[in-house]
Formats: C-alpha cells, structure tokens, sequence
C-alpha cells in the first residue's frame, strides 16, 4: 500500500466510524414519546390538493 | 430500515463498481455523492414519503400526486414503480444464487468442483450462445421468489425485522472475519497468485483523474442511489408508515451512515482484496469491465472457504446465507410499494396485489435468466439499477425543492427531528444537489471520446459532438461498434440484438407502468363521481 493509499483509507475510515458512533448513539439513548403519536383518528388526512 | 439499505449491494456491487471504474478514481466521487446527495436525498425521500403516508399513500405515484395541484406530478412517481419491478426481479436472482450457493456450501460441491467453471455452468453460459435455459439456476430463483411472495403476501415485514436485527449483526462480524483473513493471505498460500493488499491500494489510491470523467461520476451517484436505495421508492414506502411527528432526519442518518460503514469499511475490504489474490487484479478489472460485476464473489469465495479445511462447508454456508439474508430484506422492500400501489390505489387485497408481484417478478426475471448470456442482465443493472435511479432523484429533489416549495420542505423534514439538522443543508437541497446531480446526468449523457476542450472544438469547427461509446447516448446508439448488427452471417443474433431487444422491452415497461397509474386515477376519479 502506498502512502496516499493508507492516508485516504484512515481518513475515509474514520470519518464514516465517528459519524456511524454519533448517530447511533443517539438513536440509541433517544426515547420514543407516546406524545408524539396524535393525528386524525385512523392517521390519515384528507386530500386538501 | 439499515437492513433494508444493508444488501447485496453492499457486498457485491460497491466492490464491482470500484474495480470497473477504476478504484481509488471511484472513491473519491462516490464519498463526494453520498455527501451531497446520499444525504439529502435520503432526507428528501423521507420527508415526501411521510407526507404522502398521511394520505393514505404508500407508493411513489400517489405521493408525488400530493406534492402539488398539477395533475402531472403523479407520473414522475411512475420512476417508483419501473425501478422497482424491475431491480427487484434481477437482484431477486442474485439472490437466489446466495441460496443455491448456501447449499452447495453445504454438500461440498466446491471441494471437487472449481467455482469458476461451477459458476458459468450454472448460469447456464455457453460459448457462442446467447440463450441459457439453466434448470437449476431456475429452481433457487422461483424458490427465493416464491418466499419473498409468500412474506409479503402475510404480512410478515415485522417478522423479517426482528430477524434483521440478529441476522445484521451476524452478517458484519462475519464479514468482518472473512476481510482480515482475505488480507492476511500471501502470495505462498495455495492458490494465491497476487498480493491481496495490492487490491486494497487499488481501492483507496486517489486518482484524480476519475473527477473528469462523467462516466465515473454516474456510476458512482448511481451505486450511492442502488446502496442507499433512493430513487427507487422504497425509502418513501417505508417513510409512509412514520407518523406525523415522528423523527425522519435522525433515523435517515443513522440507516444512511451505517450502510456506508458496511460497504466502504467491509465491502472494500472484502472482495477486491479476495479477488486479486485469487486471480489477479488485471482479471478482477477484466470480468468486471463493461457488465455489473455482481458474479465476481460467486467466482472466487469458495476457493478462500475450501482452504480453510473441515471449516470450510461451514463458512460458505454461513456467509452465502447472511448475504441472503441481507438480500431477501432488500427485495422485500422492492416489493412492498408495487403491493402498496395496488392495495392504495386499485383497491387489491394483499394476496392479490402479491400475486401481480410474482407474476411480473417471474416474467422479468425470466428475461434476465434466458437471456444472459447475450447481457440482458447487466442491461438492466445499468438502465435500471443506476439511469433510471438517476433520472428519479433528479426529478424529486426539483420537485420537492420547487414545487412542493423548500420552505414547506425543510419544515417537514425538521418536524419531529432527534437530531439538529444543520441549516446548510436547506440550501443543498435548494441548490447544490438538484445542481449536482444534474451535471453528472447532463454529463453522462453526452461524454466525448476524448477530452472536453477538444470535443467542442470539434463541434464548433462543425465536425461534430464526438460521443464517447460509454456516455448515455453513445450507448444507446452503440457508438465505436464498428460491426453493428442483429445477425451475423449465419444468421444467429449478436449481443446488440439482445441489448437493443431489452432495452425496448424495458421502455414498453415504463410506459405500461404510467399507463397503470393513469388507470388508477380514472378508476378513483370514476369512483368519486359516483
């Protein structure tokens, strides 16, 4: 491997781990309200277009 | 949703793509395009899908039907249905090869039979011919697409995601194992004639030359577009079902980035690296040139598993079955909106809009099977699996950032978010993506042989645009194809005839699929008036 090769690899690599690590971490430790399910009755809308 | 966007393209296209369009020269577009329209699109499918959910739509064409007061809107949805039939009857027989291959893992078919004569002959390719009618390969595909039928029509999308979450997991430490194992065989292995790490510097070497070419670019937005699964409608299928104020933005992050840790970290590390110990970089380059390359793994991972000894039945198994496993999601997600299509908006029950999925499934899918050899197959990997994914995006982030209206839209994507999405990416959406993705489109289009300067020279001197064979349009005008014809001298047709053949057929399919939605809103405008 070349240089430029190992340099482009760690930095793609550790770009996508940080951001892969930061949104999982917040899917993970984010609760799923019971208020935020509201809506019509049946959760559809009427055609208004 | 990550087990929808983790799949065979993952694992078998991203290395194909990469090793055709040159490597590190296909790098450096493709993290560009995830960036700046990977993203937003997937934030912008999101958003119209859970808006158009809230009308009871759950397909593209009814979606985009509420986007806007004109009555054209619901025919750019028609790219939701035509990608969708068609992707989901090729990539439903590489999957079905995935299965075949778990069994003989299994029975130990590798141990006396070299896959790369196994392969071809269970394709049922022969030299000279243009046909295969391959009884086995037959058999795994009405089997895989009889179970994805048979799930669909129950219902049991809940099912398969709890098994996504054990099989996902599985699937990259698997992975995982098998890359370190690739990268650590040296050229005194049995069977290893190249160096594995040269194939992995011929991934990650930048080459700056790939940003010129438009070629490059579209195969690069298009293999983010089939990864990701945007342009497609699956992503606004799944989105339909996501109440109001739900969060969208954090979950299409989070699916987004970790489909890109799969097929960057272990889809790059896995097959190329494999391939080019096994068989040489120039011959990894040369059986992927010109087709899709989704054949190079099935070619060349039982000869890593047989030297792994008693292990090795084991280990075929387990990885072929993971990689159905990732596939059957993704192929389930294809069938969802076609069945959501017609539950919406002809009225069908479940079992009998399933059934117009098998049927349409097995019809294309047998075009794909029969013809080939003659490269039918890879015709509708390149005008389906990545033009038409193309075309689809370009037109919904207009639409959405235009007629919808960017202000509507960013409140719809923000709505409910877990995450602060950054401000700038309104003006991506705005500008940059429908920007970007129409140049790469533009460009691919009419690429010259040659360079650019002296293409236009050549135009203003009046000699004329010379097209590149590989641009859209030299494509379709077989452009550099100094002996073009349907029949050689014997009679028997040529690869042109199959090519030409199948891109009609899929034309007359696109045209059948805006004629469905034509009728569907007859059918309710009829149904309103009475």
């Amino acid at each position: 491997m070349t240089a430029s090769a190992w340099i482009m690899l760690g930095a793609t690599w550790t770009v996508i781990v940080v951001f892969v690590g930061r949104f999982f971490w917040k899917v993970l430790t984010t609760p799923v309200g019971a208020d935020r399910i509201e809506q019509t009755q049946d959760g559809i809308l009427e055609k208004d277009a | 949703m990550a087990g929808n966007a983790v799949g065979l393209g993952n694992f078998l296209r991203f290395p194909a793509q990469a090793a055709q369009n040159g490597g590190g020269a296909f790098l450096i577009p493709y993290l560009i395009s995830f960036l700046l329209m990977g993203i937003p699109l997937l934030w912008v499918e999101w958003a119209i899908g859970r808006h158009g959910g809230q009308y009871g739509h759950h397909s593209t064409p009814g979606m985009f039907d509420r986007l806007g007061p004109q009555r054209w809107l619901k025919y750019i949805g028609v790219f939701g249905l035509f990608t969708n039939f068609t992707i989901a009857a090729y990539y439903t027989y590489i999957e079905s090869w995935t299965l075949a291959y778990v069994w003989h893992s299994l029975v130990g078919t590798f141990s006396t039979s070299d896959p790369q004569t196994f392969f071809p002959a269970y394709l049922g390719i022969h030299e000279n011919s243009l046909f295969a009618l391959p009884m086995e390969a037959l058999f795994w595909f009405l089997l895989t697409l009889a179970l994805n039928v048979w799930i669909l029509s129950h219902g049991l999308a809940k099912g398969i995601e709890i098994a996504a979450k054990i099989g996902l997991p599985l699937l990259l430490i698997f992975g995982a194992v098998l890359a370190v194992r690739g990268l650590l065989l040296s050229p005194g292995d049995p069977g290893v004639v190249q160096d594995p790490m040269e194939g992995l510097n011929f991934v990650w070497e930048p080459q700056l030359a790939g940003l010129t070419n438009p070629t490059t670019w579209l195969a690069a937005a298009g293999q983010v577009f089939f990864t990701l699964s945007v342009g497609m409608g699956t992503v606004h299928c799944y989105a339909a079902y996501v109440r109001r104020n739900q969060d969208i933005a954090l979950n299409a992050s989070a699916a987004g980035w970790m489909n890109e840790f799969v097929e960057v970290i272990l889809g790059s590390s896995l097959l190329i690296p494999i391939a080019t110990a096994y068989l040489g970089l120039q011959a990894v380059q040369a059986a992927t040139a010109g087709g899709s390359g989704f054949s190079m793994a099935f070619l060349t991972l039982p000869t890593l598993f047989n030297n792994w000894g008693a292990f090795a039945p084991i280990a075929g198994a387990m990885w072929f079955g993971l990689l159905f496993f990732a596939g059957i999601t993704s192929s389930l997600a294809m069938g969802q909106p076609i069945v959501a299509f017609f539950e919406d908006e002809f009225g069908q029950s479940r079992t009998r809009a399933s059934a117009v999925f098998f049927l349409s499934t097995l019809i294309l899918g047998f075009v794909c099977v029969w013809l080939y050899p003659g490269g039918s197959f890879d015709e509708f990997d390149y005008w389906t699996g990545t033009f038409a994914l193309v075309c689809f995006a370009l037109a919904e982030v207009v639409l959405f950032a235009y007629i919808f209206g960017i202000d509507r839209g960013w409140e719809e994507i923000t709505r409910g978010a877990d995450m602060r999405v950054p401000h700038a990416f309104r003006f991506v959406i705005k500008y940059v993506t429908p920007a970007f993705i129409l140049v790469v489109f533009v460009g691919s289009l009419i690429k010259p042989a040659g360079d650019w300067s002296a293409a236009l020279l050549s135009l203003t001197s009046g000699a004329g645009w010379p097209l590149a064979p590989d641009s859209v349009i030299g494509k379709i005008w077989h452009v550099g194809v100094s002996d073009y014809r349907w029949f050689d001298s014997d009679g028997r047709g040529t690869t042109h005839l199959v090519q030409d053949i199948t891109r009609l057929f899929l034309t007359v399919l696109f045209i059948l699929c805006a004629w469905l939605v034509a009728a569907a809103w007859r059918r309710k405008a009829k149904e309103t008036r009475s």
